[in-house]
């Protein structure tokens, strides 16, 4: 149980984070550096789940994505599959809950990166995409890895959200912070006492790295 | 030739709004803008790059329509080629030297990009440079890179924002030589913005000057 | 002696501003250690209570599958006693509730939708021995979504293909999960169905699962398909003998502070008014060896 659980875990914690990277890399540097109508409401959209008790988040994501949901019910018509109860409806919940805040981190770091460099790479005939992979993004990294590093123990934590839109099935959707809500549950001291070590210890090493990065200097 | 005819309305807060107009053409060689601070020589050359948008009016450099208003074009500053030093030089923190110069070359494989870069840094004498970060280097030795990376990128013109004031004295004198040199090889245009009256004397065969947004005194040789 | 005069700007790393702000969080220990223990004294409006033979409320913790016969027997105790004394109701998965029980929860009394949970209990001394009893008796049915297309009209259809998820609880923590698992076992179809089956926290999750149709199917007590109304179909009723039987033991819990009250309580839900509201909602009688419901 332990065993299939950490695996899960890591399963849905890297595919998290890599979603939360990319659309939370998007979205930082959408609101960080572009005006448009509208984009303090995105914001306050895409903040919301951080001050949303989870198990809020998780009924709309099952509103959302249930079998009958709003977008569900499409999926479900056209491929007879649905996010509920599988390990892809975990990762959701997990998104959802960890990308504000990586967007947060990062946009603040992408916005105290200095407007010079990028207009002095539009000079040098490179594009927005060129520029922000060359130019913005390295000079942003500290934030941005921060983020990453929050996004990925949110999203290891994650309970709520997660145990009502994927259930708590063993192998199947069950991550370490539902075995141990299921060993308590079950009297199982044991093993709850190894996956909350484990938990713990992987807590601390994300601190650690985050003061790490945070601590190291700044280019210019 | 460059031929600028714009207007744009700015609101400042502590002063009464002021509107930069302006219709002049700038021909081959080295032009001297000058004029007091703020009367509106950055944004000149900001327009010119495309970082600033005027309200009203047109921007043309050889024929090529970098602004107008009428017809609705804006070309992004990218797709323009105008070189450009900034006054803080605003050299890429996380490049070195070579890379910093490298950045804007188009064409070549990287050895190549490198290989110019190297060049066009021996042109300025800073080879020895090459691998430093700007942060390790001086205020004279930075300058050099910045216009070293500005003119890498082959530009069709040249634009440098007061690029001597932040430099001590005693190496102005041998960076002006250089900047005057670079022009003479490249034999783009360059337009140097500067309020700094003995600098304008010495470089200043063509000259603006500019007052609250408005041009007071031309001597520019059309071509 | 401290000289009080260099002491003006709290100069913490001198000896003797150490001294003061160590005396300083010392009385605000102590302040804040008072102010606890004073809460955990008294129990609120029950202090004199607590004292008293009659006492203000008890605390039932039930299997989640009698919310609504017990929160109706609730009432009936309350007017018994002139409405002296309420009920406050504790439900959730009976092993969930053992566990709390054993973890020093302050619960009086406790009952339980399966003997497994209450003979744990036992087993820990943590009951009155002499007030358990079986009150109820529950069957087993499978049931489906009010408008599913997928076919389902026996246990053994759960093989179908076409029955891509099945609800149970979990039999870890549920009773209806163990008996359902022991079901489906004994049918033989243990196996088959062992990678579509969707685990609950608790017998009426099962419920709502099939409720809002992201199950095919679900196994649930007579009494919670009854309580689904008309958005669940039963389709079919388990064989008695393919389970062990489901019958509800109650107990007084001997850390209560109220023993006579709780045993009033289990007084009430065996007397004949008692069993009626069982009966109502779908509960057979404990003794019956055949549920007619």
């Amino acid at each position: 149980m332990i065993w299939d659980a950490l695996k899960l875990s890591l399963l849905v914690v890297s595919v998290a984070t890599a979603i939360v990277g990319v659309v939370g890399l998007f979205f930082s540097y959408l609101l960080a550096k572009t005006e448009f109508r509208g984009k303090e409401l995105l914001d306050a959209a895409l903040t919301l789940p951080l001050v949303l008790p989870p198990t809020v988040t998780g009924y709309y994501l099952i509103v959302l994505l249930g079998r009958r949901g709003l977008l569900g019910s499409y999926i479900y018509e056209l491929t007879g599959w649905s996010f509920a109860f599988t390990w892809q409806g975990a990762v959701v919940a997990a998104v959802v809950v960890s990308l504000p805040l990586m967007i947060k981190a990062a946009r603040a770091s992408i916005e105290s990166v200095g407007p010079q460099y990028e207009l002095a790479s539009y000079t040098l005939g490179k594009g927005r995409f060129e520029t922000f992979l060359r130019v913005t993004l390295p000079l942003a990294k500290r934030g941005i890895y921060a983020g990453l590093v929050l996004a990925f123990a949110r999203a290891l934590g994650e309970f709520g959200a997660t145990l009502m839109i994927a259930g708590n099935i063993p192998g199947k959707t069950q991550t370490m912070p539902l075995a141990i809500y299921e060993a308590v549950a079950s009297g199982n001291e044991a093993q709850a006492q190894v996956l909350a070590l484990v938990l713990t210890a992987v807590s601390i090493v994300a601190v650690y790295l985050t003061n790490k990065i945070s601590r190291t200097q700044v280019h210019g | 030739m460059l031929t600028i005819d714009v207007r744009k309305q700015f609101f400042e807060k502590r002063e009464a709004s002021f509107a930069l107009e302006l219709s002049i053409e700038i021909g081959e060689g080295f032009t001297v803008l000058t004029g007091p601070s703020g009367a509106g020589k950055t944004t000149l050359l900001k327009m010119i790059s495309g970082i600033i948008r005027p309200d009203r009016g047109r921007i043309e450099l050889d024929e090529k329509v970098f602004f107008d208003s009428e017809l609705v074009i804006d070309v992004p500053i990218r797709e323009r080629h105008v070189g450009f030093v900034f006054q803080d030089y605003a050299l890429f923190p996380h490049m070195t030297a070579t890379q910093n110069v490298g950045y804007g070359i188009k064409t070549g494989s990287p050895a190549e990009k490198r290989e110019r870069a190297m060049e066009m840094l021996a042109l300025f004498h800073i080879e020895h440079i090459a691998a430093r970060m700007p942060r390790e280097m001086s205020g004279g030795e930075q300058q050099r890179v910045a216009l070293a990376r500005a003119l890498a990128s082959e530009p069709a013109i040249a634009l440098l924002d007061e690029p001597l004031s932040a430099v001590d004295v005693e190496t102005r004198g041998k960076l002006l030589d250089e900047v005057e040199n670079a022009q003479e090889r490249t034999g783009i245009p360059f337009i140097y913005v500067t309020h700094n009256e003995a600098e304008a004397a010495r470089l200043g065969r063509q000259r603006i000057t500019m007052r609250a947004g408005r041009i007071v005194e031309a001597n520019v040789v059309a071509s | 002696m401290i000289d009080f005069r260099y002491l003006r700007g709290m100069d913490l790393y001198s000896r003797a501003g150490r001294v003061l702000l160590a005396r300083c969080v010392a009385k605000c220990l102590i302040l804040a250690v008072a102010i606890l223990l004073a809460g955990c004294g008294s129990n609120g409006n029950l202090s004199d209570e607590n004292r008293s033979s009659q006492a203000g409320s008890i605390t039932v913790s039930a299997a989640i599958s009698l919310k609504d016969a017990f929160t109706e027997i609730g009432e009936m105790y309350k007017a018994k006693t002139g409405n002296r004394t309420t009920v406050q109701f504790n439900f959730g998965a009976s092993g969930v509730l053992q566990q709390q029980i054993e973890n020093g929860a302050p619960a009086d009394v406790f009952a339980s939708a399966g003997e497994k949970q209450m003979d744990a209990l036992a087993a820990k001394q943590l009951i009155e021995t002499d007030s358990r009893s079986d009150f109820a008796r529950n069957t087993l049915v499978l049931i489906v979504p009010e408008h599913s297309d997928v076919s389902v009209a026996s246990f053994a259809d759960l093989a179908l293909p076409s029955v891509k998820k099945i609800a149970v609880g979990n039999p870890k923590t549920v009773p209806a999960g163990q008996y359902a698992a022991e079901a489906l076992e004994t049918m033989g179809l243990a196996e088959k169905v062992a990678d579509r089956l969707v685990l609950a926290e608790n017998v009426r999750q099962v419920l709502d699962y099939v409720v809002r149709g992201e199950v095919d199917a679900g196994i649930v007590y007579s009494t919670d398909a009854k309580q689904g109304g008309t958005q669940v179909k039963v389709v079919a009723t388990a064989d008695a003998n393919t389970h062990a039987p489901i019958l509800y033991p109650i107990a007084a819990i001997k850390a209560s502070s109220h023993i006579k009250a709780a045993k009033e309580f289990i007084d009430v839900v065996l007397s004949a008014e008692g069993q009626k509201v069982l009966a109502k909602y779908g509960f057979s009688s404990a003794n019956s060896p055949n549920p007619s419901q």
